[in-house]
């Protein structure tokens, strides 16, 4: 990561930070791979924030008011600064267009990424890790056994920041540019038309087949739908079964209740979804979530004109009606 | 996954389709029906859960847009159905199953026949996926 | 498109959709044609019959104006009984609209109350002739007239700002919006009005000294029978107005689970009627913004229950849990 970066967010929050706010930011872990998301309540602990190549969380899911944590802003007298990817701030739009976020509680520092590594494809290179850094393109690390070695940072980015996710963010407070000549090529990298992989497959019956197997894996953690911005109800989920005597579904974990659930929850997320991936990421089964959840945004594009994340002003497209439309 | 054969009509207004459903109870005695006040109370997630239990099919008969009693109510549907059939279809089941029509309350002979075309292509469904089955 | 368009046109031109709005022109109509005859009447009783004769007559477009004053009169009271039985047939006594329909049914006595004292303040021949019986009856002396004459002149204008007072009850507790009907419908009523007016202008002939008498004195000619009359009518007014208490069918009505709503609204956009609003509360020690169902606008669709995501609100007839319990129950059923 651009080390510029890192030190002029520090310093700008040092000088944004007052009584009661909160800084909603990374930190390294203390594993080398791994920074966490860090939350702040005092100025000096500021300085250990660190924002590099492996800041993969997406922090938009802490603002939802109704999140399992301890960050409430309504509550909270202070303001909420967030130190976010530009990917991250569609997700955040996309809440406030959902009226789950206080737009004037919050205070967005977009910073250019400059990709972020994908710890799974980075480990299949170099194994268990002792230490790691990144500068421009080169990953220098070494590994647990004591050796050295480099590699270049293109060949262990994940996808997403592949495919070049990175848009201008619609609305910040501060943003902080990295390279400029790289993000505009990132950005052309974006050229091939998206469509669900699920459509691409034309045989419904190899379709069926993935979806049995894949969803027969899942434990019911329920670890994507609180990971999800976009499945804003958290504790007041319907899955909970709450006063309802007779709920949708029940507790049982096999194929045909996963499948129920899976299906609830692709149809209430299907406006709001952003694609950010994170779903995929923390499953602890491998499920193959990016099936399903990757382009959706594309569908709505085509056929209402509304892109999830692009803009705050206008709401999901299942909240308005043309008339003359002949859908279904 | 054996079909149980049975297939659900949720309809709208059933104070003023008395004609229709005992025409629908003595033709298809397998359809059940079940009232929603408004087209647009019906949440995809029944069709789900039916459709997921081996339902054969969900029809949801709705108003024609200029007929709603409540106005509007079967617009706002409109594109929930739309995205619960999209739905349906990346998850592999048949989004066939699933169909929405929608005719003017004293409509009774075209409802009838939408409903017999529905009925012929479910069971063109069926037997496809009893001979793949036996494969 | 067309078609839809037609048919939202012709649900809002209906007049008799409107006649508490057609009620209200009037009232609006009497109020202007008022303040145009409190310019010439004087009210002593010297000069009240006069001076009203002196309008007719001599001031140009004088007997129009109280041509229109008098209809007006008459079309406000008759329209104000046709609403309430409007009102009475589709069901609008009950709860949440008995507030509504109390002070509909003040208002309709407030208004006879006005049109009385307007009869008696011109102090024509059909005037005098009750007057001069009911002070008989109670030995009241012909020269406290004056007095009289003023205090029911007062009255005639003073009651209808109690009308205002009551309007603002009754406004407030209406589901539409609008007062008035749209502005075609109130031209073309308006045009009739005025119309008609102008055909059947008033009679002058009371004017000519010959004896004339009211409709209501040719059936309640003594004054005990007047005052029975007086009592039975007050006492249908408290019936009805009592009407809530027995009257306790209530329609389905949308409710919020103030625990479980997060606070998305999308139950407020898809509400055909916009009758969910946001309000802020506080649950569970965080204060935050949760949809409310108005009441009075709700029409018991469950456009909005369709639209909730976290099952929140609920219909009070068709539950969710109703719903899927019916769905269970025809399931086992089998074929």
């Amino acid at each position: 990561m651009i080390v510029e970066i890192e030190e002029n967010v520090k310093k700008l929050l040092k000088k944004l930070f007052k009584e009661n706010d909160i800084i909603i930011s990374y930190r390294n872990s203390g594993i080398p791979e791994i920074t966490t998301p860090f939350i702040i309540r005092s100025k000096n602990e500021i300085d250990y924030i660190s924002i590099d190549n492996f800041c993969v969380n997406n922090l938009s899911v802490y603002l939802s008011k109704f999140q399992q944590s301890e960050i409430r802003m309504p509550v909270n007298k202070g303001r909420v600064i967030v130190t976010a990817k530009p990917c991250d701030t569609k997700s955040i739009i996309q809440m406030i267009s959902d009226e789950q976020i206080d737009k004037d509680k919050l205070i967005l520092v977009v910073y250019e990424c400059d990709g972020i590594i994908d710890t799974k494809r980075l480990k299949r290179v170099t194994g268990e890790l002792r230490q790691i850094s990144v500068s421009d393109d080169e990953v220098n690390f070494t590994k647990l056994s004591g050796e050295d070695g480099k590699i270049s940072l293109h060949t262990v980015l994940r996808d997403k920041c592949l495919e070049g996710s990175c848009d201008v963010p619609y609305f910040f407070d501060y943003y902080f540019v990295g390279n400029e000549k790289r993000f505009k090529e990132r950005i052309k990298k974006r050229s091939r038309p998206h469509q669900l992989p699920v459509q691409n497959l034309k045989n419904k019956a190899e379709l069926k087949r993935i979806v049995e197997e894949e969803l027969s894996k899942c434990i019911r953690c329920n670890a994507c739908r609180n990971i999800c911005p976009a499945c804003f109800c958290s504790e007041r989920c319907i899955f909970d079964k709450p006063k309802l005597p007779v709920g949708f579904i029940e507790k049982e974990v096999n194929l045909s209740e996963n499948l129920l659930y899976h299906l609830i929850r692709f149809y209430h997320v299907f406006p709001n979804c952003t694609g950010c991936g994170e779903c995929e990421r923390v499953c602890p089964q491998g499920i193959k979530l990016s099936l399903f959840y990757k382009y959706i945004n594309e569908i709505l594009v085509k056929e209402f004109g509304f892109s999830a994340g692009s803009t705050d002003s206008v709401r999901q497209p299942l909240l308005s009606y043309r008339l003359g439309e002949d859908l279904v | 996954m054996a079909r149980e054969g049975l297939t659900y009509l949720f309809l709208c207004r059933i104070d003023k389709r008395k004609k229709l459903i005992e025409k629908i109870r003595n033709k298809y005695p397998h359809i059940k029906i079940v009232d929603v006040i408004c087209s647009g109370r019906f949440n995809p997630a029944y069709a789900f859960k039916l459709l997921n239990s081996g339902a054969n099919g969900v029809i949801v008969l709705g108003c024609d847009p200029a007929d709603c009693q409540y106005r509007e109510g079967n617009l706002v549907a409109e594109r929930r159905l739309f995205l619960a059939k999209k739905t349906l279809s990346c998850f592999g089941l048949d989004a066939e199953r699933f169909q929405v029509i929608w005719h003017k309350v004293n409509e009774v002979n075209p409802v009838l026949s939408e409903i017999s075309r529905f009925m012929n292509e479910i069971n063109i469904i069926n037997e496809k996926e009893g001979s793949m089955e036996k494969k | 498109m067309k078609e839809i368009q037609e048919k939202r046109v012709d649900f809002l031109l209906n007049p008799a959709y409107y006649f508490g709005g057609i009620t209200f022109l009037f009232f609006v109509i009497q109020l202007f044609t008022g303040v145009f005859l409190l310019m010439y009447f004087i009210p002593t009783v010297a000069d009240a019959y006069n001076s009203l004769r002196f309008l007719s007559l001599e001031v140009p477009f004088g007997l129009y104006v109280r041509t229109l004053h008098r209809y007006s009169a008459y079309g406000m009271l008759i329209l104000c009984i046709l609403h309430m039985i409007r009102m009475f047939i589709t069901g609008k006594v009950a709860k949440p609209y008995n507030l509504g329909w109390i002070s509909g049914v003040v208002l309709l006595f407030v208004t006879a109350a006005i049109i009385c004292s307007g009869f008696l303040a011109s102090f024509d021949l059909g005037a005098q002739s009750i007057l001069y019986k009911i002070a008989d009856y109670f030995e009241i002396g012909r020269k406290d007239f004056q007095s009289l004459i003023l205090i029911n002149f007062g009255l005639h204008l003073l009651l209808p700002a109690g009308v205002f007072v009551f309007l603002i009850v009754h406004f407030n507790r209406i589901a539409r919006a609008k007062i008035l009907p749209p502005l075609s419908l109130t031209l073309i009523i308006l045009g009739i009005f005025t119309f008609i007016a102008g055909l059947f202008p008033i009679s002058t002939k009371t004017f000519e000294m010959k004896k004339a008498t009211f409709l209501f004195e040719k059936i309640f000619p003594t004054v005990p029978q007047q005052i029975t009359a007086l009592i039975i009518f007050i006492a249908i007014l408290v019936f009805l107005a009592l009407l809530p208490l027995f009257i306790k069918k209530r329609k389905n009505i949308a409710r919020v689970d103030q625990q479980r709503c997060v606070g998305c609204f999308y139950c407020a956009d898809a509400c055909p009627k916009k009758a969910i609003v946001e309000i802020e509360k506080t649950i569970n020690g965080i204060r935050q913004k949760i949809a409310n169902v108005l009441e009075i606008k709700c029409q018991g669709c469950g456009v909005c229950v369709g639209a909730c995501r976290s099952a929140a609100i609920q219909l009070d007839g068709s539950l969710d849990s109703t719903l899927l319990e019916e769905v269970n129950k025809l399931w086992l059923e089998k074929a």
